[in-house]
């Protein structure tokens, strides 16, 4: 008896679309090796989608992507219902309907999915999502989301939200659950401030790093959000929460290279208020160097609460050794105390974050259950 | 004596601390001598959640007709009990009604009913026992007393029509906003409350997307000559005015600028060009009451062209299910939607006589490399589609292009 994986789509974005083609493409192989079939029975771009009980043909398929990635208006394919939020579409959708699981894939960045999340857990629709946006919600939204999932039958799956492909979260919760203390977890987990930091080890201005990192699409459309280090505070909520700290986001210090506003951006503004930090930067980078010390982006997390920001940390040691945008996370516990657990490695990219999206799917099918 | 009709939103009634502010107020205009009606919302989410609850049961609930709006409407009628409490707590007598109670009669069709009616003697007779009548908004019922209710914006609906049938010396809608104005100050800080509008400018605001008032309620105070003031719940500031023009003629050209995200662009490929194609889709979106706008069909290519428009998000679904419908027949028609769409408009009674300002409105886009999608006109405004992402940067452009942040001072010289 062949396996069905039934999957609703949200978001076809970057992680989304790769998702989307790994999927396609590994379709063989997934019916021969596990014998599984995974159909497409929604597509939701962030203002609407379509539904079709029956699932979607690749064609189908892959003209909603080229749709989405030209930025051109969904097609209402034969039979198939518009859907123009997510919680209208878990309306229609009924497990009890279908033979086999269905998963809910959440590839979107918007915070409002949480409640869809929400809603789908409770009808027993699993949840794998790489949207960080609902964890790093109020304690009260998270906690919601959190219950749903301890209180029904379905999973929620999130490994991705975290270092994107990388095995943090499942490494955190393997030493949470084995009952190791957990002393502090370190780490470098925004791809763009790494970037920056080590242009600035080079010797490079921050307004020429930033600049480049604009042009080649790494920040986000207001820069400031990246430099301020909203990314990875949000990240590192994460990781506190799932160590069972009672945190929100506006508890976690700031220290990042521009304050966190929300005046409306200006490119002209945000240029002139970046080079007036270059020259202090440069300064500071200089002297540290002279100790042996390099400037990292990183976020600290105990029991006590969490911090996020620019530090000056030995050069010898793993998270001065970290290059360019990759991430680490350094967990220090009472089982790991002098040679801390180290999980380094690509922490973004579409490729290796849909995978992991991918790897939680499985799992959820019931292929494997590592997690 | 006069009456005063007073409206209050769902977030000015959320809680009982709420409540017994707005009851203060209320008690202010009584003590003022004047007879007072209150037309209360549904209290902060209530609506949503007993949407939620429904859609547990009928993943379309709105196919329950008038089971959907039975349900609906019992979100205004506790807010309005509750508000009479607040009121007796404060020492006036009060009583509560809903809308049938009230003597508001609707057509039977459920969730978007019309107001065929109103016999204001049942709230007169209270009146004259010195009682404040509040009113669950939003609501009425059909000749065979069933309940319906009144779509988006019901509440401001019911209160113009009360206002219009007691014959009210003004409707007073509350709000967590002050007014109207030049724009959404989100969206542009600089820009200036609007202290007069004329019916026309406010119900063309209101139906781009100006989310101050409904333009249905609007265009009731229209016909019966009813001022409308805008205010804010909890501030004694003063708000926008509307009512009619005492000018000769429109001093300004334009009075705001407003971008409504809100919308789903249709489009229908394909379609055989022969007499009565637009009327077979066109007809059943009227039938359905979806509001349609910037209807256009481009020119034909062998015998087939391309009908798109756009329609208020809230009803797409809807809208989509009646095109798809009737499209079967057709043949090889494509259906298209666009959420990722919105509409951009300029309003100002002075437009149809300042022949400059359309050209300018382009100008001002093309400067900022914003692609206009799609074009509609009226007397009073020019709507322009955008892509979304673009829309607050087109109304900022505009705003400063037209020097709207100086309407301020000749308003209050008008």
């Amino acid at each position: 008896m062949p396996k069905q994986l039934l999957v609703l789509q949200f978001g076809l974005g970057w992680v989304g679309s790769t998702l989307v083609e790994q999927i396609l493409q590994n379709q063989e192989f997934f019916h021969q090796r596990f014998g599984l079939r995974i159909h497409f029975v929604a597509l939701m771009r962030r203002q609407g989608g379509i539904y079709r009980a029956e699932g979607f043909s690749e064609a189908e398929m892959r003209r909603a992507l080229e749709a989405k990635r030209q930025n051109k208006p969904i097609t209402l394919e034969p039979k198939s219902t518009p859907m123009m939020t997510g919680r209208e579409l878990l309306g229609f959708v009924s497990p009890e309907k279908f033979s086999g699981p269905i998963a809910l894939v959440d590839a979107t960045g918007a915070e409002e999915l949480g409640r869809v999340a929400v809603a789908a857990l409770r009808k027993n629709i699993h949840v794998v999502t790489a949207n960080k946006r609902p964890f790093a919600a109020s304690y009260e939204d998270y906690q919601e989301l959190i219950q749903a999932q301890d209180e029904g039958n379905a999973r929620l799956m999130h490994e991705t939200t975290v270092g994107g492909g990388l095995p943090i979260l499942r490494a955190l919760r393997g030493l949470v659950y084995t009952g190791d203390e957990i002393e502090e977890i370190q780490g470098c987990l925004s791809g763009t401030n790494g970037f920056i930091c080590s242009g600035l080890e080079q010797g490079r201005l921050l307004s020429e790093i930033v600049q480049e990192a604009q042009e080649k699409g790494y920040t986000e459309a207001d820069p400031r959000q990246d430099l301020a280090g909203w990314d990875a505070a949000r990240k590192a909520l994460i990781l506190a929460r799932t160590i069972g700290v009672k945190l929100e986001l506006n508890q976690i210090e700031m220290k990042g290279f521009v304050p966190s506003e929300k005046t409306p951006y200006s490119a002209e503004k945000f240029r002139s208020q970046i080079r007036a930090l270059d020259k202090m930067l440069a300064e500071q980078i200089t002297q540290a160097k002279q100790n042996g010390a390099v400037p990292r982006f990183v976020a600290r997390v105990n029991s006590e609460g969490c911090s996020v920001g620019l530090q000056y940390v030995e050069r010898e040691s793993p998270i001065g050794r970290l290059t360019g945008p990759e991430n680490i996370v350094v967990f220090k516990t009472k089982r790991y105390q002098k040679n801390p657990l180290v999980i380094q490695g690509p922490g973004a990219g579409p490729e290796v974050t849909a995978a992991g999206v991918l790897r939680d799917l499985l799992s959820v099918a019931g292929i494997y259950t590592d997690s | 004596m006069a009456v005063i009709v007073q409206k209050y939103g769902g977030s000015s009634v959320a809680t009982p601390k709420h409540l017994k502010n707005v009851a203060q107020r209320v008690a202010q205009r009584k003590r003022e001598g004047h007879d007072v009606v209150v037309v209360v919302s549904a209290r902060g989410e209530t609506t949503d959640e007993l949407i939620e609850l429904a859609q547990e049961l009928l993943p379309e609930p709105t196919a329950a007709g008038s089971e959907y709006d039975a349900l609906l409407a019992t979100g205004e009628k506790e807010a309005a009990a509750l508000m009479a409490m607040a009121l007796i707590a404060e020492g006036l007598s009060a009583i509560s009604m809903n809308g049938a109670q009230a003597g508001i009669l609707t057509d039977s069709i459920h969730s978007k009913a019309r107001i065929s009616g109103f016999d204001a003697r049942s709230i007169q007779k209270e009146l004259a026992r010195g009682k404040v009548v509040i009113v669950a908004g939003f609501q009425g019922a059909d000749s065979n007393g069933r309940i319906t209710t009144l779509g988006r914006g019901g509440s401001d609906i019911t209160a113009a029509a009360l206002a219009a049938g007691l014959g009210a010396a003004r409707c007073e809608i509350f709000k967590d906003v002050l007014g109207f104005y030049t724009a959404d100050p989100r969206q542009v800080p600089e820009a200036a409350k609007l202290h007069e509008l004329t019916y026309d400018e406010a119900m063309e605001l209101a139906s781009v997307g100006a989310a101050i008032t409904h333009p249905r309620a609007i265009e009731i105070a229209r016909r019966y000559k009813i001022p409308i003031a805008i205010l804010h719940t909890f501030s004694e500031a003063e708000g926008t005015w509307i009512k009619e023009s005492l000018l000769m003629e429109n001093v300004h050209a334009i009075r705001g600028v407003v971008a409504d995200k809100n919308i789903v662009k249709i489009s229908i490929l394909g379609v055989p060009d022969k007499p009565g194609v637009a009327a077979n889709f066109f007809v059943p979106l009227g039938k359905a009451r979806i509001k349609t706008d910037m209807i256009v069909q481009n020119i034909s290519h062998e015998g087939r062209s391309d009908i798109s428009f756009v329609v208020a998000q809230s009803d797409a679904r809807e809208a989509l299910r009646a095109v798809q419908q009737a499209a079967a027949p057709l043949g090889s028609v494509e259906i298209q939607f666009d959420p990722e769409i919105a509409k951009v408009s300029i309003v100002g009674g002075g437009i149809a006589s300042h022949a400059e300002v359309a050209g300018e409105m382009f100008e001002c886009f093309s400067k900022e490399k914003i692609n206009i999608e799609m074009i509609s006109t009226s007397e009073i405004k020019i709507s322009c589609a955008v892509r979304k992402q673009q829309a607050d940067q087109a109304v900022r452009a505009l705003h400063n292009h037209f020097g709207l942040q100086n309407q301020k001072l000749e308003a209050s010289r008008a």
